[in-house]
């Protein structure tokens, strides 16, 4: 379920690593007045036990991709949501810089969709509500629930994300219709690996579970400050890029601005997408250079021959120059 | 002069080769390189093209192969080609290129796998050049907690010893006769958790013993140093890739069109 940087705009991505940090600096904050240190030294191992978990994936029939379980949840009733959070945001940094899985610029969404959603809304709002009896079924019943819902928003979040990114063209209810229903049948399989566990530490060390400090303080203010924080960086980084507007589409979509048949239809024009496709139409920053050709001159053909020429020189030119100095540098 | 692993000289020349700049600036670098990367609009394939050179460039200096580097790569395109294809369908707008009349869902289909491609490269080449370690520590630059670097840092020494208390319980129900069955998963899995908490213990016991205090051994000087030729090295990356997201290539193909033409 990790949102990769292909798929993600600058914007979506931008506002969710504002968020994201934000959350994380909280958290961070909160650790250090718990001074809960017992915890502290098995947030690595525990993040690295989650960590393996999700290396198991679960292959999905008829999609060609694979699942596997988010761990949020887990990682939440054992440390608290604080420190289940940060953990959560050191297994995807990992993901993302050793094994390039999600990328540098959806980390923001990745730990949203799978360390703020399960800790912070799943686990206080449904699985501690659930569990006040404190019965075996009780803890069962609520970690299934718990976990199916955290990772079905989840799961719903990167619907949400890749559509207002407006890379892909897929239709958000189609895709909505294929996530969701994937999801929930790795949910179950988390859920109930959750509730095992669980269960039985509560069996055999019923303490690791006893959080005296979180009992004081059950108000949740971070998640209206969390939904305030969205939509201010979402207007900031929208003011940003909509700061070097032009009148012209930049040189980058040149290719295919100008080769687009006069008849054709644009594809789906809902409002993310279009909202997505202003702000990057309108962020070029030399749009009437002076070297322009004539279109006249070059006619349309011309044109897209223009486009895969100056790409195919630029990238030899800036290849041979990396090549040259890379290899330069090691024979040093 | 910085001194590191008790010679300087030795440090010297690994920095020239360039393998040795500071991993907060690749870190950076290779950040701002994803962001530029996903500004590109949908049918960026031809514009984005050159970028490839800042992931070249990495390889080549990390010593990564083109095979190596496919096998990392390939399960990890799956979702996105499961999400980018769809586009092939829905995109069906028509464009020419070299006077063949395409579906605009191709080309937009093959930029996100370039996008794809371009920002995973440069995640893999990064960190094989810097080195995990060496951009945990490094990453107290960028002003992250001490706590989440310790952090960051223990976990990934962890990741071995869960894996190995995962195959000492399996080894050991296996010879038993037990089968592994998800009804049974309770049975391996809690043992495993607590298994590793009390393993977690013992190390940061022993982490203590010899004088851990919670904070990792970090040469201050080396780490958070960043010299003129790094800055120019990074403004110069900085450069190039803002270049190419404002015309640069268009103002290359136009040159180039102009001279041909007259």
């Amino acid at each position: 379920m990790h949102m990769a940087d292909a798929l993600v705009s600058p914007l979506i991505g931008g506002t969710f690593w504002i968020a994201g940090s934000y959350i994380t600096v909280k958290a961070a904050q909160r650790i250090k007045e718990d001074r809960e240190d017992a915890r502290d030294v098995l947030m690595g191992v525990l993040a690295a036990f989650v960590f393996a978990g999700q290396m198991i994936n679960f292959s999905i029939p008829g999609t060609g991709s694979s699942g596997h379980i988010g761990g949020g949840l887990l990682l939440a009733i054992l440390l608290g949501r604080e420190r289940a959070f940060l953990s959560m945001l050191i297994i995807l940094s990992v993901q993302a810089l050793v094994f390039a899985d999600g990328g540098l610029l959806a980390l923001g969404c990745n730990v949203f969709n799978l360390g703020f959603l399960p800790c912070y809304v799943a686990y206080p709002f449904i699985y501690k509500l659930l569990t006040a009896s404190a019965s075996k079924r009780s803890v069962f019943t609520a970690a299934l629930l718990a976990s199916v819902a955290a990772l079905e928003m989840g799961a719903f979040f990167v619907v949400l994300q890749t559509c207002f990114s407006g890379i892909t063209l897929i239709p958000f209810s189609l895709f909505t219709l294929l996530m969701l229903p994937i999801h929930f049948a790795i949910a179950l399989v988390e859920g109930v690996c959750t509730a095992l566990i669980v269960l039985y530490i509560y069996a055999n060390e019923p303490m690791l579970l006893a959080r005296p400090c979180e009992a004081v303080r059950p108000g949740n203010s971070l998640l209206r400050r969390t939904a305030a924080l969205f939509v201010v960086a979402t207007l900031l980084i929208g003011g940003l890029l909509s700061w070097h507007a032009s009148s012209l589409p930049d040189g980058l979509e040149w290719a295919l601005e100008r080769v687009v048949t006069e008849g054709a239809t644009p594809a789906a024009q809902d409002f993310s997408h279009s909202l997505s496709e202003i702000i990057q139409e309108r962020t070029a920053f030399l749009p009437d250079y002076s070297l322009s050709v004539e279109e006249k001159d070059v006619g349309r053909l011309g044109t897209s021959v223009s486009g895969v020429v100056g790409s195919v020189i630029t990238l030899l030119l800036a290849s041979e120059l990396a090549v040259f100095f890379g290899r330069r540098h090691s024979r040093r | 002069m910085i001194k590191r692993h008790g010679s300087s000289v030795f440090y010297e020349s690994e920095r020239r080769m360039g393998k040795n700049r500071n991993p907060a600036l690749f870190l950076l670098l290779t950040l701002f390189f994803a962001l530029i990367t996903a500004s590109f609009g949908r049918y960026g394939f031809f514009a984005m093209l050159p970028l490839a050179a800042y992931p070249i460039y990495l390889c080549v200096l990390a010593g990564i192969g083109a095979g190596r580097m496919f096998f990392r790569l390939l399960p990890l395109s799956f979702f996105v080609f499961f999400i980018g294809v769809w586009n092939i369908f829905f995109d069906q707008a028509e464009i020419s290129v070299f006077g063949l009349t395409l579906s605009a869902g191709w080309l937009s289909f093959a930029t996100i796998m370039l996008k794809f491609l371009l920002a995973s490269c440069s995640v893999i080449a990064m960190i094989s050049l810097t080195g995990f370690d060496s951009l945990c520590r490094s990453l107290s630059l960028l002003g992250l907690p001490q706590m989440l670097i310790n952090l960051l840092f223990l976990f990934y020494r962890y990741i071995n010893l869960i894996t190995a208390e995962a195959r000492n319980i399996i080894r050991a129900r296996l010879f038993r006769g037990g089968k592994i069955s998800l009804p049974q998963s309770g049975n391996i899995l809690g043992p495993l958790v607590l298994r590793c908490f009390a393993r977690s213990r013992r190390i940061h016991e022993a982490l203590g013993c010899r004088g851990y205090r919670d904070v990792i051994y970090c040469e201050k000087d080396t780490m958070l140093s960043c010299d003129f030729s790094d800055k120019i090295f990074g403004a110069a990356w900085g450069f190039f890739f803002i270049a190419l997201r404002f015309n640069l290539v268009s103002i290359i193909s136009n040159l180039v069109l102009r001279c041909v033409i007259e």
